[in-house]
């Protein structure tokens, strides 16, 4: 049998030592991996290595989220080396060990003829996938495992390749969770299929709705305006007549942290075996139809568009409610107003960068009804029935698919052709309805030519 | 002949379901395509999630008939198969007799235009 050692490769940052916690294990020892199969993690913290670093420090809103996982480029038995991992806080915090490339976490068992030609050529049979999460507060620690927490960005990207880096972005509801984050170890499956270099950032919408009207805000928003809506919104809620309860204060920060920020037109840090680099704006952005509800809010005088799930604001507190019914008007919103709203953002963001758009069309029939007339429901019919609204919101995309160039993942005849058992309530879709949306993004992707998202070879 | 109007099991988690809106007031005549009534289900004490389904249906008559009791109000919450009315073919029919048959309706999903919050609804 042939013996392949596991180790980690070179990896520096000039100006800065890498170091890294223990390796937590997410195989058994002896467990059969196949080749580019991730088998553990670690944390890790890159730290100035003489004195203070001119310039923001890399990771600085990531730092204590920062891990790598290692995926073995060859199949066979895994042997874990006994060092590899000391558990408890060794394994959690990143400042017990030097990365060092030499260093070998264990092996990969298989038959001389199995040992793939020229996969020790630089010393490395780990790959490595980079995850950092930006935590909603500094509180929201949760080290418990890998890119765990609450984060209001998660992302990963590919440590191998010099090549610049290809990035999607997922910002849509949680019919996308799945479809971004995946089943275990989060991202896995993207990088199982894509080659890279590429990173894939998913932003969750646990506070803010991402519906176009809002991310075309964030796009456009001017320091000025962001602090008008900081000062207004600690006023009104500090000095409101009704007295804010510790959730509204903690709904209310998150809120406003996710409603100043732009993630679409965010660059993020990125570590590779190449060095420390920044990837640039996101090269594609998936959007989710079923974010644009028929109602949003519009601040009265700001006149900023706010939108939250009805059960996260039920959830917030009184203040919070208040704060909304006083400040805030509810528009409602027709198909031809979505259009108008996604040709803002598609325009807005365009005239910074050329980023792809596609967006995940929505679920238009339900197993619920047993509808067998239009003729009783009030005109328009698109006020009155969810399924004609969702009709109508699908055909527009494809006249928007025309007029900018928008890619539309065809969420509704994918469930159409697993079943309705795979969405039953039209947005929280299955792992095999996951699989096949991530599919269909790649497929578009590839057809876009967004770089880093081609297929990985086989083998 | 008598007709009974009962919450169907529009999902097959529901168990109840709460009255948004009646829209037939007792002693009328119910053209086929009348509305009936809003039920707001809400799904979230069975499927405990972040993300609790909540979904608003209107139940709408296929056949003529006079409402002639009605036994839910806006704001109730009902159970599944609970009786929600009930129905006679002809406007002077006695309501001692046994109902013949639930009354065929249409169920669809609905778009609820109101408060996008609203207190205790988890």
């Amino acid at each position: 049998m042939s013996l392949v050692p596991l180790r980690l490769g070179r990896l520096a940052a000039p100006g800065y030592d890498v170091v890294r916690s223990g390796v937590r294990w997410l195989r058994e020892d002896g467990h059969a991996c196949r080749a580019g199969e991730i088998v553990g993690y670690c944390n890790v913290r890159i730290a100035p290595s003489g004195g203070a670093p001119s310039g923001p420090a890399p990771f600085a809103e990531e730092g204590r989220d920062f891990q790598v996982a290692l995926a073995t480029r060859v199949g066979g038995r895994l042997v874990r080396a006994p060092d590899a991992s000391r558990g408890g806080f060794i394994d959690r915090l990143a400042e017990h060990s030097v990365w060092m490339p030499d260093h070998g976490i264990g092996h990969v068992q298989c038959r001389p003829s199995e040992r793939p030609p020229g996969v020790d050529t630089h010393g490395e049979t780990l790959d490595l996938m980079f995850v950092a999460g930006r935590r909603v507060t500094e509180l929201a620690e949760d080290r418990s495992g890998f890119l765990t927490g609450w984060h209001d960005r998660a992302r990963a990207w590919w440590g191998e390749g010099d090549a610049p880096v290809g990035t999607l972005l997922g910002y849509g509801i949680c019919e996308q969770l799945g479809v971004f984050r995946g089943e275990s170890p989060a991202f896995a499956d993207w990088f199982a299929a894509a080659a890279g270099p590429a990173q894939v950032v998913y932003v969750p919408d646990n506070v803010l709705v991402p519906c176009a009207a809002i991310l075309a805000d964030q796009c456009r928003r001017t320091e000025d305006e962001a602090e008008a809506i900081r000062a207004d919104v600690t006023r009104s809620i500090a000095s409101g007549p009704v007295a804010p309860s510790p959730a509204d204060w903690m709904f209310v920060g998150a809120l406003v942290s996710a409603l100043l920020r732009s993630p679409i037109t965010e660059r993020c840090d990125v570590l590779t075996r190449g060095g420390l680099r920044q990837a640039g704006v996101a090269d594609a952005v998936v959007l989710s139809l079923n974010a644009e509800s028929p109602m949003i809010l519009r601040h009265r005088r700001l006149g900023y568009a706010l939108h939250c799930h009805a059960y996260r604001m039920s959830d917030a507190g009184p203040a919070v409610r208040s704060w909304l019914e006083r400040d805030f008007e509810i528009v409602v919103r027709t198909s031809d107003d979505v259009r108008r709203d996604y040709r803002a953002l598609v325009d807005t963001v365009r005239e910074r960068s050329p980023a792809g758009f596609l967006v995940m069309n929505a679920m238009s029939t339900s197993s619920f009804e047993t509808l067998h007339s239009y003729a009783p429901f009030d005109r328009p019919l698109g006020s009155t029935l969810g399924t004609v609204r969702t009709k109508e919101l699908n055909l527009m995309l494809h006249d928007l698919a025309r007029e900018r160039e928008v890619s539309i993942v065809d969420n509704d005849a994918i469930a159409a052709d697993l079943g309705a058992t795979h969405l039953p309530d039209g947005v929280h879709n299955s792992a095999t309805m996951q699989a096949e949306l991530r599919g269909e993004i790649l497929r578009i992707l590839r057809s876009r030519g967004v770089a880093g998202f081609a297929a990985r070879a086989s083998g | 002949m008598l007709l009974t109007l009962s919450l169907p099991r529009i999902n097959e988690h529901m168990l109840s379901a709460r009255v948004a809106a009646v829209h037939a007031p007792v002693g009328s005549a119910l053209a086929v395509g009348s509305k009936l009534v809003d039920l707001t289900v809400d799904l979230t004490a069975i499927a405990a999630q972040d993300c609790p389904p909540v979904s608003h249906f209107r139940m709408v008559i296929r056949e003529r008939a006079w409402l002639r009791e009605l036994r839910v109000a806006r704001g109730d919450e009902i159970a599944v198969c609970a009786r929600i009315a009930l129905l006679s073919t002809d406007p002077d029919e006695p309501l001692d007799a046994a109902p013949a048959r639930e009354a065929r309706v249409t169920v669809a999903g609905i778009l609820m235009q109101g408060p996008l919050w609203s207190e205790g609804t988890r």
